[in-house]
């Protein structure tokens, strides 16, 4: 065959037709991609080109009433992988397994799964670890800003203050409820990026700024919140109880001084895995449990009676050990009946019947719109995402042994802060408060503004002032003379009513449980302070409010007066008993809490240095005769003694109370306030001198 | 006969000025996207944002001195030489394996080191010489397009040229190579069962070295990616899923000159193998139709070239260039547009590279001065028809 060039020319026209269409076919093909599938592209593609950074707005700090800080968000870091960028898996993976405390496979694994652009290693990362990690420089290591949520006393009204989640957003308690104050609005960075999520230079940023939350302070104090949760807690260890609910409060406010729930949790780590155990310790029992308040519940009764002058103070009743209701016989909880007596003493006797009586002569419409009025059935309008209401019964199916139930506190259910603030009501004068836990909003930074203020607010009014003045007097009575003994307190005036209420279980009532409560306060002729202190199933022979609850209160609202400066006035008995001389027992060889148990029960004041161990030394030596509340100090073996038992006076002139309290005690002395003012100026006995270990030193602050 | 031809037109025209300012748009074109393209890539690893485009415009300085030197030379000196030329295209590829000339670049050995302008790939001089030499055997010897024996003779001078690029494992540019050769034989007239027997045995191969070779698994994985790249957009799939996001982000009118996203490191390889992506993104599918369009444009002054050249080895050479062209062309833009399996094959004139770009204007300037020994008597005229295979054909078919 012969090749022309006839044939290579219309073989070279072919080919180039051959190589045209497939030009056209190409072009085809960028059609598809370019002009069909475009739209579908661009979406894909804009979501790997642009970042979407939070700037974390700065969530404000919960403080106490006097500014302690109790919860404080502190900067962190989140630490992030990007494993495109990761150049030393293994390294990576060791190195931040170590630092971090995660298990190495898991951070390899992180650090190696190319599917993902970027992953979270790890959040709330402390500076010392970032630090650490930055100096390693390993590549496809990143940090982003975050914040970590501390709680300096850890525990410390952990129901009331609640957590936040990981993300830093309120989870419980006044977190949750006051979140969107606290947390403040967050910023965002919307910036183009290349591969590595590094910002472009002349790329199109948006930022907008955070803004920070607020500080909240509350009205609640360290110092007493403190000490009731120690009392507290010791309750729940001396009575075997299964919880304690203890709320202080300023009666002719509302403001919350404090508000316990034992046992707790520690805010730094609540129990997240556990969620019954997280439910159960997170449950804030003072604003939420419904429970029969029983004798407690008699203020409400004999204020109503009064006040609608139905009895007097000394109407004369008679119990008989019962009363038949409508042909039911309801007993008195003594079994030898009271016999004749005065309504006052009838409170001091919480004798039943009286109550039953009253609660009849007053009418079931009468005492039903006290019952309002004191805020039964109602929410008492608190500062807390969550409360109870109650459980009152509606009028129009109230029986009336019911409601001679109802008298006595039994067959209404009351949460704690209701039966308190009623409580407040009938002796601050007559007034409904609405309690409150947060009193102040400011701006975060060294020079705060306020922004919101909370002022006390007045519900309505309840009971005339007559009435409340009168219910002072008895309720006073109660502790002075009646069964609430146990309160008592030398120097002050101190008023209060017990309770000892049954159980419900299944909807009978449970044998050998009970809910004891005593609710007091003081001064009884001008109240500053009143205190809820429940026992839940204490676990002891006699379980009476009088028995378990009242010398807890006792302690809280002793301490408190002296702490919020309240003077004590003693009578001439209170003084003629105080100087009695008592004669210092010999409690050498004994254990440390026996021997602090025998010393506090004669009515000293005990000292201890060292920690264990069995007493080795005290002062002043036994058989001494000293008065109460001389400081005796005792020496354990498990701690070298101090030198010789005294010390110097310390300069603590031109300090505040709290550092001057704070010297003093670490020297092992004890700090009287006197005056009003801020800083100490002077003391007694002066600064420099030699005193014995546990001398009371009188400073004086102006 | 040839040199009978060769002695009568002995008076040279001027070259084919629109190849000429073709391949000089292209070029320029090139330079501009390579710029925009790597410049982000170039700072962040060469710490010289632009490392990329003094390369290439040392490359395209150098390729146009050679464009202008090598259009002066007669291409006849090319069928004079083969034999040197077949020794040197197999020497150069060979020096991959000498130790300091090498570079291993990603697992492959396939580049040498050249002073200044960095590395080159050899495979791209076996590729040029392979037209010379086929284009002269098949010019000389028509026994080589009639009998069997011939054939054979053209596949094994081939194929011994072709050995150190297939060791090379550029699967790339054995694929261009092959295809270009196939180009060649049919044009010159080779009988078409023979090609026919050639491809089915060639596919045969190529089948069983993909799927008995270690090589093969790899090469499987990279075709699954290509049929469906979604299925590993973060691995295997990557580069491809990277490149159809510029390919749609770019749309009907591109996002503007500089203004492509995906050359922040999104897309690998955006200013070589994955160049034509960052111009469909730039200048969207208009923009893509223009730069296809003056490619055909260059590659019909090729093959118009061919027609017109007074023997069959300047044809030859002319079309064979030509389609190495298109084939890079067509295989680059499909790559970038996933509709054949990914593998590097730099679009001619405007990916990265400046050895290369030499050798593609060292080509275009055979194809000049073949232009130069143009027969037909009206050039201007021709050249303004708007379709030029049919109207060209019968004037010349004389």
């Amino acid at each position: 065959m012969k090749i022309t060039s006839y044939t290579v020319k219309k073989r070279l026209i072919t080919t180039f037709i051959v190589i045209a269409s497939v030009f056209i076919i190409t072009a085809g093909v960028l059609f598809y991609r370019q002009i069909i599938q475009a739209g579908w592209m661009q979406a894909k593609a804009n979501s790997q080109w642009t970042s979407d950074l939070t700037i974390a707005a700065k969530r404000g700090r919960i403080l106490d009433a006097n500014g302690n800080v109790l919860a404080q968000s502190a900067s962190a870091k989140t630490i992030i992988l990007r494993p495109g960028a990761v150049k030393e898996p293994d390294r990576v993976a060791d190195e931040l397994a170590e630092i971090l405390g995660m298990d190495r496979d898991t951070v390899y694994q992180k650090a190696t799964d190319k599917t993902k652009s970027e992953i979270w290693l790890k959040r709330q990362v402390e500076r010392e670890a970032e630090e650490k990690i930055r100096s390693l420089s390993l590549a496809g290591v990143f940090f982003t800003e975050d914040t970590k949520r501390y709680y300096p006393y850890s525990s410390l009204a952990a129901q009331l203050l609640g957590f936040v989640s990981v993300d830093g957003s309120g989870q419980t308690g006044l977190e949750l409820f006051y979140n969107s104050k606290l947390a403040g609005v967050n910023g965002r960075i919307i910036a183009e990026t290349d591969k590595n999520g590094v910002e472009l230079p002349y790329g199109v940023a948006r930022y907008l700024d955070a803004q920070n939350g607020l500080d909240m302070v509350l009205s609640v104090d360290y110092v007493i919140q403190a000490r009731a949760e120690e009392t507290a807690a010791k309750c729940l260890s001396e009575t075997g109880a299964e919880s304690v609910v203890c709320i202080v409060m300023q009666p002719k406010t509302g403001a919350v001084y404090a508000m316990v729930n034992a046992p707790t949790f520690d805010l730094n780590d609540p129990p997240r895995s556990d969620m019954a155990l997280l439910n159960k310790l997170t449950y804030n029992s003072a604003l939420l449990m419904n429970y029969e308040p029983g004798s407690t519940f008699k203020i409400v009764t004999t204020a109503a009676a009064l006040d609608s002058g139905t009895a007097k103070k000394d109407t004369m009743f008679y119990c008989a050990g019962y009363k038949i209701v409508d042909g039911a016989r309801i007993k008195c909880w003594r079994t030898t009946p009271h016999g004749s007596e005065t309504l006052q003493q009838g409170v001091c006797n919480s004798c039943n019947p009286v109550f039953m009586t009253l609660a009849e002569m007053m009418g079931k419409e009468t005492f039903y719109r006290y019952i309002r009025a004191f805020g039964f059935g109602t929410g008492t309008q608190i500062d807390f995402n969550s409360e109870g209401s109650g459980i009152v019964t509606d009028e129009k199916y109230v029986t009336s042994q019911d409601l001679a139930r109802i008298a006595f506190g039994q067959s209404v259910a009351v949460t704690p802060m209701q039966l308190i603030t009623a409580a407040s009501a009938a002796v601050n004068g007559g007034n409904l408060m609405r309690p409150y836990l947060v009193k102040e909003f400011r701006t975060q930074g060294s020079e705060p503004v306020t922004v919101e203020k909370i002022e006390p607010m007045t519900v309505r009014r309840v009971i005339s002032e007559e009435t409340s003045a009168t219910m002072r007097e008895i309720l006073e009575a109660v502790v002075t003379s009646g069964g609430g003994k146990n309160a008592y307190i030398p120097g002050y005036r101190v008023g209060g009513k017990t309770g000892t209420a049954q159980i419900y279980e299944n909807g009978k009532i449970a044998a050998g449980k009970h809910i004891a409560s005593f609710i007091g306060f003081a001064p009884a002729d001008d109240p500053q302070i009143i205190v809820l202190f429940i026992v839940n199933k204490p676990n002891v022979a006699v379980d009476f409010g009088s028995v378990v609850a009242a010398p807890y209160a006792r302690i809280i609202l002793e301490d408190s007066l002296r702490y919020l400066g309240v003077q004590a006035r003693y009578t001439t008995d209170e003084i003629a008993d105080y100087n009695k001389k008592v004669e210092v027992p010999d409690v050498r060889n004994k254990k440390i809490e026996d021997a602090v148990a025998l010393l506090e029960e004669k009515g000293f004041y005990v000292l201890v240095s060292g920690d264990s161990g069995t007493i080795t030394a005290q002062s002043p030596e036994a058989g001494v005769a000293a008065v109460r509340g001389t400081a005796v100090c005792i020496t354990a073996s498990g701690k070298s003694a101090e030198t010789d038992g005294t010390v110097k006076v310390p300069d603590i002139l031109g300090r505040g109370e709290d550092d001057a309290k704070k010297i003093l005690t670490e020297n092992g002395l004890t700090m009287l306030k006197v005056g009003n003012g801020k800083t100490a100026v002077y003391t007694t006995p002066q600064v420099g001198e030699k005193v014995p270990v546990g001398t009371v030193i009188i400073v004086e602050f102006h | 006969m040839a040199v009978k031809k060769r002695k009568r037109r002995f008076l040279k025209k001027n070259i084919d000025f629109p190849l000429a300012i073709t391949v000089l748009v292209l070029v320029a074109i090139g330079i501009v996207v390579v710029f925009s393209a790597s410049y982000y890539t170039a700072e962040i690893r060469e710490n010289d944002a632009y490392f990329y485009v003094k390369k290439q415009l040392i490359g395209a300085a150098v390729g146009l001195v050679a464009m202008v030197v090598i259009q002066n030379i007669d291409y006849h000196l090319y069928a004079k030489f083969k034999w040197i030329i077949f020794l040197a295209a197999i020497g150069i590829n060979l020096l991959v394996w000498v130790p300091g000339l090498g570079v291993n670049l990603n697992g492959a050995q396939r580049w040498i080191r050249i002073p200044v302008a960095g590395t080159m790939q050899p495979s791209e001089i076996a590729k040029i010489g392979l037209i010379l030499v086929v284009s002269s055997e098949l010019a000389m010897r028509s026994k080589c397009l009639t009998t069997v024996r011939g054939f054979l003779y053209i596949l094994i001078v081939a194929g011994i040229m072709m050995i150190p690029v297939v060791l090379q494992k550029s699967l790339s540019v054995t694929i261009v190579i092959a295809i270009t050769m196939v180009i060649l034989m049919l044009i010159a007239g080779m009988r078409v069962r023979y090609l026919l027997a050639t491809g089915a045995l060639g596919i045969a191969g190529a089948a069983g070295l993909i799927f008995f070779s270690k090589e093969g698994q790899f090469r499987i994985s990279r075709l699954m990616a290509y049929i469906d790249p979604w299925a590993d957009p973060t691995n295997t799939g990557y580069q491809l899923v990277q490149s159809l996001y510029s390919l749609g982000s770019g749309g009907l009118f591109g996002l503007g000159l500089g203004q492509s996203r995906q050359k922040y490191l999104f897309l690998p390889y955006a200013e070589s193998d994955f160049i034509f992506a960052i111009i469909s993104e730039e200048f969207g599918y208009i923009g893509a139709l223009i730069v296809l369009g003056i490619y055909g444009f260059l590659i019909y002054r090729c093959f118009l070239t061919a027609l017109r050249a007074p023997d069959k080895l300047g044809t030859l050479i002319a079309a064979g260039i030509g389609g190495v062209m298109a084939v890079q062309v067509t295989m680059h833009i499909l790559v970038v547009a996933g509709a054949i399996p990914p593998t590097g094959v730099p679009l001619p004139f405007m990916s990265a590279g400046s050895t290369s770009l030499v050798i593609f204007m060292a080509e275009m300037g055979i194809v000049l001065n073949i232009s130069r020994y143009r027969t037909e008597p009206k050039p201007e005229k021709k050249e303004e028809e708007p379709e030029p295979e049919t109207t060209e054909a019968v004037p010349v078919s004389e």
